[in-house]
């Protein structure tokens, strides 16, 4: 027992001298044998971990997910947002040919458009196309996306051959003979079809879908029906290879996967929309032009409508349809503002909401009805009519044309509700004929009472003036001499030469009014002067 | 512009890597490492894109793989002179050449000339192994010689093959 304790003292003793000597050895290896003791080390952590993933798994997990669930979150989030890029690029260029289509198919086909988006943003994309000659790897043509070129692509093909064959020499041995038919590399993969002497490989990104494989199957199809001979002979010199048929072949596949990736392109019709947009524009403008002519014709008409004038009538389009609304006071100027606005060129249609309201209480509005009625009055027939009113009388006073005017503008008075006593001082005058100034002179030769042909063509121009003015008025013509000579033979001439213009005018134009011929009281040329008298 | 298929065909450590490293890169390891699969390289001459088929050595437990030489235009059939043995398999790889391509033009390189050794070999008997046969030389991937002239002669005489 005592021997024991004695040890232990000894064991004490000892760690506690050699122990800040051991911690020095340790921290000088380990700084200079870094690389020695983590080549130890790392065996011993792939056992330590799968030891205690087999004892602690729930100790292992909670330890690592800090790491591993964030490394998750991180490449969730990142494939997200890669997503939801695409997604938002597509929704920004709204525009375009195939967001238009896709709002198409989202009616027919009754799927969302999110939806279709969210399909459109997992397509899969081809980025390059390698049709290479099966047995010596030679790349016979290739079609890639211009953003994304392979590099080396001889290399690639050659690999891919080399593989092709390994698969065939080891599938052989193994009694079966199948094709490689997808090679997979991160996110993307090299899809390979495969015909008797040429491979068509497309390196796609992305997910590859049904109708992926379907459209490169199909080009390769098309490629050996129409290239097959050429492939088959094909002996290592590319100069004389054809190769434009395969390149519009497979270009074609590639650029119809392109416009996914490139979906910031626009189609062409796109371009179309700003030119329709001005024409609706230009229609919409033209239309509304139209119409508020047409409206301003309806309300002209109303307002120059003597009868209506003075009431509060307005006009507005409704769908093409002219709608009259306001208050009358009789079905009379209801039905007149409708008759009124529909003769209107223009007017299609009209929508009468006049309300026929009782007025006669009212002497304001009694007295400006007539106030409009006799202004509107004196504009139509050009009067000067006046009036007085002082309720409920009305003196009128002013000159009128005729008693029919007189009845007519009464008549309508009488029409105004309210107006019930109407004292006329009205006077009818007939208007003053206005004869107009005719003083026509026509020259005679010597001696000579004969009209010249110089002066026929000045005498029908009178004529043709004097047709047109009333039949009650008289034409004077009065005859003259030269002032030489005998003053008898100078009357006698005078007298011959105003009776000649005279036989003229009433046998020859025929002139509807009276004709007096006579001499002119002074002689100075050889003349007639034609005059026009009541 | 001629693309075509030239395959390295040889036992497992004759120098076939050595041969294309050296061509193509001018460059030159003593570190052996054993080509596993293939290993492909690219050569562009004046006329021609080559691509040099670099495939895994024969050994006696492993075959070539056959279909590595599908459609090679020539071949380059390597042994080490310092190895009998390699020398010998020159037939049966040669066989193995005209059977895949009749008509393809093979070069015989002996490699390893750097080297001292006793071996002996029957050249005649070599270039009567197959009338494809145009060139029979000694070479060294170390030295770099012959290696141009192994390569370049038959780049010519396939390229006048295709023409």
């Amino acid at each position: 027992m005592v021997k024991n304790k004695q040890k232990t003292q000894e064991d004490e003793s000892l760690i506690e001298a050699f122990s800040p000597i051991v911690n020095e050895l340790i921290d000088r290896n380990y700084k200079n044998s870094q690389d020695k003791i983590a080549k130890q080390m790392a065996p011993l952590i792939g056992s330590a971990i799968r030891e205690q993933i087999k004892n602690q798994k729930d100790e292992v997990v909670d330890a690592l997910y800090p790491v591993i669930g964030n490394m998750i979150s991180r490449y969730v989030t990142k494939t997200f947002e890669d997503m939801l890029e695409k997604i938002n690029a597509q929704i920004q260029n709204g525009l375009s040919f195939r967001a238009i289509k896709r709002k198409i198919d989202s009616k027919v086909q009754g799927v969302s458009e999110s939806e279709l988006l969210l399909q459109e943003s997992t397509t899969s994309n081809i980025r390059a196309l390698l049709l290479i000659h099966k047995q010596t790897g030679t790349v016979l043509t290739i079609a890639e996306n211009p953003n994304k070129p392979i590099h080396e692509p001889e290399m690639l093909a050659s690999m891919m051959t080399a593989i092709q064959s390994f698969v065939n020499d080891w599938i052989d041995q193994n009694d079966k003979h199948q094709e490689l038919g997808e090679i997979e590399f991160g996110g993307s993969r090299i899809v390979i079809e495969d015909s008797g002497y040429a491979v068509l490989a497309a390196i796609v990104d992305g997910a590859v879908f049904n109708s992926t494989y379907e459209s490169i199957r199909n080009v390769l199809e098309s490629i050996v029906l129409e290239n097959g001979d050429a492939i088959r002979n094909f002996n290592g010199d590319l100069s004389t290879f054809s190769n434009v048929t395969i390149y519009k072949h497979i270009s074609a596949l590639l650029s119809c996967e392109r416009d996914e990736v490139e979906s910031g392109k626009k189609h062409p019709l796109i371009y179309l929309i700003p030119v329709l947009m001005v024409v609706l524009f230009l229609w919409f403008f033209y239309s509304s032009y139209t119409q508020n002519e047409i409206l301003k014709k309806t309300q002209d008409a109303i307002y120059k409508t003597p009868q209506l004038t003075s009431y509060r009538i307005d006009t507005k389009l409704e769908d093409s349809k002219v709608v009259i609304t306001g208050e009358v006071p009789s079905l009379y100027q209801k039905n007149l503002a409708y008759q009124k606005v529909k003769q209107i060129d223009g007017v299609k249609s009209v929508k009468n909401n006049l309300v026929v309201v009782d007025f006669e209480s009212d002497p304001k509005q009694i007295e400006s009805n007539i106030f409009y009625l006799i202004k509107g009055f004196n504009l139509s027939y050009n009067t000067l009519l006046d009036y007085e009113y002082t309720y409920p009388s009305l003196k009128l006073k002013g000159v009128l044309e005729s008693k029919k005017q007189k009845q007519k503008l009464l008549d309508e008075l009488k029409k105004i509700k309210g107006v019930k006593d109407i004292k006329d001082n009205i006077k009818i005058q007939k208007p003053k004929a206005v004869v107009p100034k005719i003083d026509t002179v026509v020259y005679f030769q010597t001696n000579s009472s004969t009209i010249e042909p110089s002066q026929i063509e000045k005498l029908d121009k009178l004529a043709s003036l004097l047709k047109g003015l009333d039949s009650n008025l008289s034409v004077y013509i009065k005859g003259e001499s030269s002032p030489k000579g005998s003053k008898v033979l100078n009357e006698k001439i005078a007298l011959k030469r105003a009776k000649s213009v005279g036989r003229y005018l009433k046998n020859t134009a025929k002139i509807p009014q009276k004709v007096v011929e006579d001499i002119s009281d002074i002689f100075t040329k050889r003349c007639a002067v034609v005059s026009l008298k009541k | 512009m001629f693309a075509y298929k030239i395959v390295m065909v040889g036992d497992f450590g004759v120098g076939k890597t050595s041969l294309v490293r050296r061509f193509v890169d001018n460059s030159f390891s003593e570190e052996y490492l054993s080509s596993i699969g293939v290993s492909i390289s690219k050569k562009t001459l004046t006329n021609s894109m080559v691509m040099l088929w670099d495939i895994e050595g024969k050994t006696e437990s492993k075959p070539i793989y056959e279909s590595y030489l599908n459609g090679a235009k020539g071949f380059i059939v390597v042994a080490d002179i310092t190895r009998a043995a390699t020398i010998e398999g020159i037939s049966e790889h040669i066989e193995l050449c005209m059977r895949k391509s009749p008509h393809a033009p093979i070069v015989v390189s002996l490699n390893k000339n750097d080297i001292q050794t006793d071996s002996v070999y029957d050249k005649d008997k070599i270039e009567n192994l197959s009338p494809n046969i145009i060139m029979v030389v000694e070479t060294s991937a170390k030295s770099g010689e012959s290696v141009e002239d192994i390569f370049l002669n038959l780049d010519s005489k396939i390229v006048e093959q295709i023409k």
